[in-house]
């Protein structure tokens, strides 16, 4: 049974002892006594007492008692208390998941092992659980052993940028059961429920690194710009070069004062694709490396008749498109972009655009309001001024249409699809209406070219944030996905293997490096992915937050059982002190 | 004191006093109603003794012998040392003593002589004056701390010697023990003490006063010391009855407190220091 003291501080009573024993040994006033029977004393010496004011400790009665006091009152002022034996305590450990915490993790380790193992002492059984703050991320340890939540806690690497704290602990609280404990551990002060301990770990450092990469691309060359900053209180002066896999290029160096942002910007080598950007590393070492990725988007080749009334118009959008290989004598394109008219059906037997071309000479504008359904590609485009100078024309829709715009009774854009073919079709004239000097008409032809790209089944090569998602086109019915990451630190790359599906959702790496995702032995992405989450970077308002000891205390109180015969300490000691008082008093009395 | 001399008396009964007629059976032949033997006539014996009844049997005269009844002599010394009137209860208690013994003697017919000592030196006291409550204790001469020296005291022949002193002396009692018992006396003691002077709680640093010399001891007193002091105590009165058996000197001790009567029937009844009327 483990024994715990409500009050430590009751302990000082114990000095008490000493302070009894040496007024015990101090030299007494010698009282004066008449006596008539000193010839009966033992003859001895008197005692050489001169000058000394302490002398050797008499035991006495009083000593004893008052000796006795001390130690009662003591045990009294202590509360001692024993840990029920079936008194368990469940903690959660709620990890702030964003990347800053990188930055302190040793200490972080430190502190949360030191008040873990406070905890421990709360109840004679604790049940750890160590979540993050990512609750996909599942369960870090749970289990009884506080060493292999150490080990777990090793483990863990802080992965995400800002993001929402609450269904972390919406979680965690659900997992108590208004029964447990809850510890947030981050680095910065957070707004959390009144019933959860906040333990933080930070402080101010002057980081200076990447916050953002941007590649442009011309016919001509492929430029890289970089963004550093200086987030720190004092002016920075760093040294930074470019890595590429076999060369390391000299070191250039850029100052910049608190708050300073600066980029940086190149082109890329012929015959490089990627490389590394470096400033020279501070405690936070997420931004201090930058991967670069050469971009490369999948090409689509669109085939239209070259004879089609729209061609013009046809070429004139599609060069605007970049990677898009407009064609009319292509043999294997990846959409097409037909007319149709009025009294035809618009063929449906590939990806692409069908237009309408009507031959009316009603010069009359269309009435009807215009009304844009919900749906992604008509995503906050504005089609109010359209005008279209045609006849109302009912269209037999089918159910693999989804009419995205109405004018009255008539759709004007819709979407025919099913589960291999996308159609957009465009149920109006365009050269009897405005539409086209409608940016929304032209915006929405690139929604539609780049969601057709997103699905095409190919390579491409880009650059990411760290772990930001990236939807990959694939074979459903293919081989398994391979993707393969690796830091730019390492040579060691870690490959996962998943079944595919349409379109699979993968995140980019949680730290800087460069990644693969395969099909076989189909390449369908190269990326890099970098850091350039800015809050995340910040360090100004970092800060430790250590909890209290009431907390623990609470706990114990909680799960213990408190000495039940303290009124008998209590009475002993008034007997103890009148005992000792009585025993005075007649000494006095008889002393005279 | 005097009620209590009407329920408690000096030992007059155990002995055949000498002395002028009284009350109290005398080691001679007296006129009592009390028949003690038959002797022979001599001339010279008061014819009113003649036993007829024998004569006018026998022819012979022979004489009816009857006890005698004397007053008894008592002398009364009192112990006027310091350590007697150490504290307040104990100098009551002396006085009692010393005035119960007085009264009673003087209630008993008995001849008294009263005597104060004090180391060396010794007085005879007035009892007119002491009865008159005019008494106060005479400065003594020299060697205060001395054990009395009883043998100059003028003690009557046969009387009873009655001593009040706490016998507080390191040695000398054989001085103050045969003085009692010379001359055909019967000694009696009773020795007043104090619970300070059996059991002190003395602890720790003392100046104790010799209440004798005045000299100041610096002691430090622990419960072995005290212990020792106790036992010493104890051995010093043993030794003290001891004599007293030897030289068949009555001595009791009379504690300070409590009622005087109450602290006589203890162990000055048991011991024959004091009897009871009957």
């Amino acid at each position: 049974m483990d024994l715990t003291f409500g009050n430590p501080w009751g302990f000082l009573t114990l000095i008490g002892i000493p302070i009894i024993l040496l007024i015990h040994c101090l030299q007494r006033n010698y009282h004066e006594i008449p006596t008539s029977t000193l010839f009966l004393l033992p003859q001895t010496e008197p005692p050489d007492i001169s000058g000394r004011r302490v002398t050797r400790l008499r035991n006495s009665l009083n000593l004893w008692l008052q000796l006795l006091i001390v130690l009662l009152l003591t045990w009294l002022l202590i509360q001692p208390m024993w840990l029920r034996s079936d008194s368990v305590l469940k903690a959660v450990i709620i990890l702030d998941n964003s990347v800053s915490m990188a930055a302190f993790k040793d200490e972080l380790e430190d502190r949360l092992n030191q008040r873990l193992s406070e905890l421990k002492n709360t109840a004679s059984k604790t049940e750890w659980i160590l979540i993050t703050s990512d609750i996909n991320q599942g369960t870090l340890y749970s289990g009884y052993d506080l060493n292999k939540l150490h080990q777990s806690l090793k483990k863990w690497t802080p992965s995400q940028g800002h993001h929402d704290l609450l269904p972390a602990i919406n979680l965690a609280q659900n997992m108590i059961r208004q029964k447990g404990h809850i510890i947030f551990v981050s680095d910065h002060k957070q707004s959390l429920p009144v019933n959860i301990e906040h333990l933080s770990v930070g402080y101010p450092i002057d980081n200076c690194g990447f916050t953002g990469l941007k590649v442009d691309r011309n016919e001509e060359a492929v430029k890289w710009n970089v963004l550093v900053k200086n987030y720190g209180q004092t002016p920075q002066k760093r040294n930074w070069w470019i890595e590429t896999k076999n060369q390391k290029q000299k070191k250039n160096t850029i100052q910049l004062n608190p708050g300073e942002s600066m980029t940086l910007s190149g082109f890329f080598p012929t015959g490089i694709d990627q490389f590394v950007l470096y400033v020279e590393p501070d405690r936070f070492t997420l931004d201090d490396r930058c991967p670069v990725m050469r971009p490369k988007s999948k090409q689509l080749g669109i085939k239209f008749n070259s004879d089609s009334p729209l061609a013009s118009f046809y070429q004139k959008v599609l060069t605007v498109f970049q990677d898009i290989n407009p064609n009319h004598a292509l043999i294997d394109s990846d959409l097409t972009f037909t007319e149709f008219q009025s009294n035809e059906t618009p063929e449906f037997i590939q990806n692409g655009v069908s237009f309408l071309i009507e031959h009316s000479t009603n010069t009359l504008p269309m009435t009807g309001t215009i009304i844009a359904e919900n749906h992604p590609l008509m995503e906050d485009l504005n089609w109010q001024s359209l005008i279209i100078n045609a006849e109302p024309l009912n269209m037999n829709t089918t159910k693999n249409d989804q009419i995205l715009l109405w004018q009255g009774k008539r759709p004007l854009i819709l979407l025919r699809s099913d589960d291999s073919i996308q159609r957009l079709i465009i149920n109006f004239d365009l050269h009897h209406s405005n539409a086209l000097k409608t940016p929304a008409l032209v915006i929405l032809l690139h929604r539609f070219i780049e969601s057709s790209r997103d699905k095409k089944v190919a390579a491409e090569s880009g650059n990411y944030e760290l772990s930001q998602l990236a939807r990959i086109a694939c074979d459903p019915d293919g081989r398994e996905i391979i993707y393969n990451s690796n830091t730019v630190d390492s040579e060691a790359a870690k490959e996962t293997a998943f079944r595919p599906s349409k379109q699979t959702l993968l995140r980019a790496p949680a730290y800087p490096g460069f990644f693969t995702v395969k099909q076989g032995n189909k390449t369908l992405l190269n990326g890099a992915s970098s850091f350039a989450d800015v809050r995340e970077a910040n360090f100004k308002k970092a800060v430790s937050i250590y909890p209290s000891a009431e907390k623990v205390k609470t706990l114990t109180i909680q799960n213990s059982r408190h000495e039940t015969l303290w009124p008998i300490w209590a009475l002993l000691i008034l007997g103890l002190l009148l005992g000792n008082y009585s025993l005075k008093q007649e000494q006095k009395i008889f002393s005279g | 004191m005097e009620i209590i001399a009407q329920q408690i008396h000096l030992p007059f009964r155990k002995n055949n006093w000498q002395g002028s007629a009284g009350n109290w059976m005398g080691s001679g032949i007296g006129s009592s109603i009390d028949f003690q033997d038959h002797r022979a006539y001599y001339p010279g014996d008061d014819p009113r003794y003649i036993n007829w009844q024998i004569f006018a049997r026998s022819g012979q005269y022979t004489m009816k012998l009857y006890r005698e009844e004397v007053n008894p002599q008592v002398d009364l010394v009192l112990d006027v040392s310091n350590s007697m009137f150490i504290d307040q209860r104990k100098t009551y208690r002396t006085l009692e003593l010393f005035y119960f013994c007085l009264k009673n003697a003087l209630q008993s017919g008995a001849s008294v002589k009263v005597y104060q000592t004090h180391g060396d030196g010794w007085c005879e006291l007035s009892k007119s004056l002491i009865l008159a409550g005019k008494w106060d204790v005479t400065p003594m001469p020299l060697y205060p701390d001395h054990a009395p020296v009883l043998t100059e005291i003028p003690w009557a022949y046969g009387s009873m010697r009655i001593l009040i002193s706490d016998l507080l002396y390191p040695e000398g009692y054989d001085n103050i023990l045969s003085s009692l018992y010379s001359a055909k006396g019967r000694g009696v003691i009773f020795v007043p003490y104090s619970r300070e002077e059996a059991t002190p709680d003395w602890s720790g640093n003392v100046d104790l006063i010799d209440v004798e010399s005045s000299m100041i001891h610096r002691r430090q007193v622990d419960s072995i010391t005290l212990e020792r002091y106790k036992n010493a105590y104890l051995r010093h009165f043993d030794m003290w009855f001891e004599q007293c058996r030897r030289y068949k000197i009555q001595i009791a001790k009379i504690p300070e407190t409590g009622e005087f009567i109450e602290a006589l029937r203890h162990e000055a009844l048991e011991n024959g220091v004091v009897e009871v009327w009957t």
